[in-house]
């Protein structure tokens, strides 16, 4: 357990965490030891990270053109924000295009029962970026939570679970298209049992719905005088699940079975044309998954300071087109436009079959041992992780002139990824978390030191190319393709926190990684380069009234020469944007723990930079980086009831 | 270096490596405010009150004045007792019966303050029972016996017309954590707990699907039954003869500092219970939401001298010994 605490940073707290943990990321996701979910198509575009109730205060407005591997400091308005208090709200303003927040939270709990509602609400315009050009960007965004908890006893409970997260006139200045709707609804019912049957099993049973609806078009939000276009997708995603957890000979276990089924269908049109179908991109593509996951997990030693975690999952995926016989009949050109799917598979990859089914075994061993008496844990970790491709990567099918189609490849092969990761976790005995150290300790007994670094071989890795005719590829006309490559992945992570005294306190965060195409012997586009993060903060008491801080984080990012940038070789996917360094301070106040008001100014020195990430709300494989906000300032006012 | 056009690689590495030595070398400035001779010993059981005295050796009035100044929790009686008596404890949070007990039994403190008026409350999972008058034939669970919850609790009766030894069966426990879990064992109804256990209670009953009544605050019952404010005054700090011949300035920085760090508490519940996380090994939200039933408010130990003796004799009525036989003598209330 101790070893257990080493890795989970901070102490954990004995009460109340059932609900909270209700409201956690666990709300739209189940955790599984051995989960493909957690390897995504590299560089995939979509809609943001759904909010849910732990993030509806706390997150800041969204912005896809300036990222940062490690978070500001929540600093004294988390006991604000925190507090188990019935009711909380908040509002923000940003200067980077003058975004509104407000967002409110009300819940309550008693014995049999619990419920929680929430809602938030963003309106932001486009912003100045640090070369002194106006971005044109901006969006609306909603979000309505309710959870609810019936809990008749220890041993049962029934959660159910709301969450619509509506983003609107969403802005894309890099991108041909703007997002006029991203309508997300996520509806689940979870039903735990424990000790069922007075069999020490635990049994979990869970259904859940996602409906995403977006629409996008080239002319609502922006001037446009040739010809129109808009897209319509549709997607619903059914999932069931079943997991029973039990023990037998000291080792805890957990037996999950999943069933998905995946309906998916997006079509652009020619509005110019008469609102006809010019590109059915995805064809109505209809995906089931069945899996099986078997974990176990034991703690071994005097001091149970030793654990080993096993777990393998078996999938079956299968995937059909419904639509891949629709032919448009829209297109400005018919030629390059009015193509059906399955002649594009056809043609691109010489594939007939369109129905694939992958039978996928995956499976992950972990073992953490706390080394006595120094305070430290290290780890080995080595997972076979199978990933069939997803709907994109198997269906797309972009009609257009060559160089922007874009084309699924339906009989691809599942990626394989075969991962070795080491690392080890230092944590002095006064280290309780970032700013908080035990009382008493001296100024070197509160540190926490980790890193990690682990090597991924990538069998059959999916990447984005352009058709040259290579091994697979029928066709040379520099349309966007799908091709199995291998690849290496690397990547190393370190993290020192040290708080000084109970006041002052110092984290540097580095994360590094590197990735290579070995088939053709070049860099995986979109890596990200070399990044540092430093956070200096500083809290205290303000009288006999509360609490106030003050902050600071540098980013430093690297420049990334290992580029995919030249579409005669490569994707030509990725754009040269330099290193830089941002400085952004903060501070902030509350006061009875009832009310807090922040404040900061984000990129201090005006940076002119880009991120070498691009921007990733839309599926965008063009080569166009957008100037990140140039400083700008921000204020948070939060209170609780 | 944030101007900087373009950040390679090897400029990068050299401004991070730069920015962790600045970090690093910063440290030994804070090594000499560490070290200091003159810390005041400052310690306390893991209740309400001692947050106070956790958030008052942060403040820069008891830094000042004792550099170096770091509370500690004592777990046990005799813990307390070894400390006060050999004394490493220069001053500490008590119940104020025993701080009169220790006084009279000789050992070298005084009472400088009191810090919490009333901690005890009836806790019932039994919706049916809503005053005293519900309690006839009633078991009641109760953390030790003879004890002053025990004792105002009989006090309480009395005044009622009622006699803990007939109208109503009181089952004693070694530990008011074993009380909590008669109660949500359900193998009895009503108990009668001292805060931050009263909360405790009512959280974890919410994690097993309990539903645990604040059913009475005694101190309110104790004000009806004596005619006086509803407040008991059940612990406060006392302080060493030594600390007062070594730092005699000191207590009263103390005291106005334990006064606005009480205020403190009471105005920030949240931020309290983080600190009695990181003091007192509580969770956090325990304290959170007991901090509004713990009646936190410093007074002199001067100014509260005769809601003391009243509450003593009320005690030494039902046992004489719980105050060392006697009222504690003038000097006991320390005058600043």
């Amino acid at each position: 357990m101790r070893g257990m605490k080493r890795l989970s940073g901070g102490t954990a707290l004995a009460l109340g965490c059932a609900f909270w943990m209700v409201l956690s990321e666990r709300v739209v996701a189940q955790e599984l030891f051995v989960d493909p979910l957690v390897v995504q198509r590299h560089a995939k575009g979509g809609p943001p990270k759904i909010i849910t109730p732990e993030t509806l205060l706390k997150s800041g407005p969204m912005n896809q053109f300036r990222h940062g591997a490690l978070e500001k400091s929540e600093g004294v308005e988390d006991s604000v924000l925190d507090a188990k208090r019935p009711v909380k709200i908040t509002t923000r303003f940003d200067g980077a295009g003058d975004t509104k927040t407000y967002a409110g939270q009300a819940a309550i709990k008693g014995a049999e029962g619990f419920a929680m509602g929430g809602y938030r609400f963003e309106d932001s315009g486009s912003y100045e970026g640090g070369d002194g050009e106006q971005v044109n960007t901006g969006y609306r965004r909603e979000v309505r939570q309710f959870v609810t908890g019936w809990t008749p006893s220890p041993l049962a409970s029934l959660k159910l679970i709301g969450i619509q997260d509506d983003i609107t006139d969403e802005k894309q200045p890099h991108h041909s298209l703007d997002l006029l709707e991203t309508d997300r609804k996520v509806g689940r019912g979870i039903l735990e049992t424990r000790d069922i049957f007075g069999t020490g099993v635990d049994f979990e049973a869970g259904l859940k719905l996602i409906n995403l609806d977006r629409q996008a078009d080239n002319y609502s939000l922006r001037s446009n005088g040739g010809q129109k276009m808009r897209v319509a997708i549709d997607r619903r995603i059914w999932e069931g699940q079943g997991k029973a957890s039990f023990e037998t000979g000291g080792w805890k276990n957990a037996l999950t079975f999943t069933g998905t089924h995946d309906n998916h269908v997006a079509r652009r049109y020619n509005v110019t044309n008469g609102d006809k179908v010019n590109s059915v991109r995805i064809p109505d593509v209809d995906r089931d998954t069945l899996a099986l996951n078997l974990d176990a997990e034991k703690s071994f030693g005097a001091e149970q300071d030793r654990i080993l975690k096993a777990g393998i999952r078996f999938e079956r995926v299968n995937t059909a087109p419904g639509a891949a016989d629709e032919v448009p009949d829209g297109g400005p050109n018919p030629a390059l436009f009015n193509i059906s799917p399955r002649t594009l598979y056809s043609s691109y990859y010489g594939t007939t079959d369109l129905e694939a089914t992958d039978h996928n075994l995956s499976g992950r061993l972990r073992y953490e041992q706390l080394v006595h008496p120094a305070g430290l844990t290290v780890y080995g970790d080595a997972s076979r992780i199978v990933r069939s491709a997803d709907n994109i990567e198997k269906y797309h099918a972009v009609t257009g002139v060559t160089t922007s189609r874009w084309i699924g490849n339906p009989q691809i092969s599942a990626e394989k990824h075969h991962k070795f990761e080491l690392g080890a976790v230092f944590e002095d005995d006064a280290y309780l978390d970032y700013q908080r150290k035990k009382p008493g300790s001296g100024l070197f007994q509160s540190v926490r030191l980790s890193g990690s670094v682990y090597y991924d071989r990538i069998n059959d890795f999916i990447t984005l190319d352009r058709a040259r005719g290579q091994s697979g590829v029928l066709l040379s006309d520099g349309a966007y393709v799908f091709r199995n490559v291998n690849a290496n992945w690397m990547a190393a992570t370190a993290d020192l926190q040290w708080n000084a005294t109970r006041n002052l306190s110092g984290r540097m965060n580095m994360v590094w990684q590197r990735a290579e195409n070995t088939t053709d012997n070049r860099a995986v586009y979109q890596v990200a380069p070399l990044e540092a993060n430093i956070l200096v903060d500083y809290h205290e008491s303000l009288g006999s009234l509360g609490t106030w801080n003050v902050g600071s984080r540098l980013r430093l990012v690297a420049d990334q020469n290992r580029l995919d940038d030249d579409t005669a070789t490569g994707t030509g996917f990725d754009e040269h944007t330099g290193g830089f360094g941002v400085l952004d301070l903060y501070a902030g106040m509350q006061v009875y723990d009832r009310l807090s008001l922040s404040a900061g100014i984000d990129n201090l020195f005006d940076r002119d930079y880009r991120e070498y990430i691009k921007g990733n709300h839309v599926e965008n494989p063009g080569k166009s980086t957008i100037y990140a906000p140039g400083r700008a300032v921000w204020i948070r006012l939060s209170g609780n009831f | 270096m944030f101007y900087a056009k373009k950040l390679d690689r090897r400029a990068f590495l050299a401004g991070a490596v730069a920015s962790g030595a600045i970090t690093l070398s910063s440290r030994y400035a804070f090594a000499a405010a560490e070290k200091s001779a003159d810390a005041v010993g400052i310690w306390g059981p893991p209740v309400g009150p001692s947050i106070a005295l956790a958030h008052l050796t942060e403040s820069s009035a008891i830094q000042d004045a004792a550099p170096g100044s770091v509370f500690r929790v004592w777990r046990t009686p005799d813990q307390m007792r070894a400390g006060v008596a050999s004394g490493e404890m220069e001053i500490t949070i008590v119940p104020t019966y025993t701080g009169a007990n220790l006084f009279n039994r000789g050992l070298p403190v005084k009472m400088t303050n009191v810090m919490t008026w009333g901690l005890l409350y009836m806790m019932s999972t039994d919706p049916a029972v809503t005053s005293l008058s519900d309690l006839g034939g009633k078991t009641i669970v109760m953390p030790f016996r003879n004890d002053m919850p025990d004792l105002v609790f009989r006090h309480i009766l009395g005044a009622n017309g009622m006699s803990a030894d007939k109208d109503v069966n009181v089952l004693y426990t070694a530990t008011p954590l074993e009380a909590v879990q008669y109660l949500l064992s359900g193998r009895v109804d009503t108990a009668i707990l001292p805060e931050p256990l009263a909360t405790a209670s009512i959280l974890k009953g919410l994690g097993a699907s309990i539903s645990v009544n604040r059913v009475l605050s005694l101190q309110d019952e104790w004000g009806r039954a004596t005619g006086r404010s509803p407040f008991i005054p059940q612990a406060g700090a006392v302080v060493s003869d030594g600390l007062l011949a070594r730092k005699p300035d000191f207590v009263a920085v103390f005291n106005a500092q334990a006064a606005r760090s009480t205020d403190w508490v009471n105005n920030n519940p949240a931020s309290a219970g983080r600190l009695a996380q990181d003091y007192l090994e509580i969770a956090g939200p325990v304290i959170e939401k007991s901090i509004p039933y713990s009646n936190l408010r410093m007074v002199s130990a001067t100014d509260a001298r005769a809601d003391l003796e009243f509450f003593f004799e009320a005690l030494a009525q039902h046992s004489p010994d719980i105050i060392g036989g006697k009222l504690p003598a003038d000097e006991f209330y320390l005058s600043l």
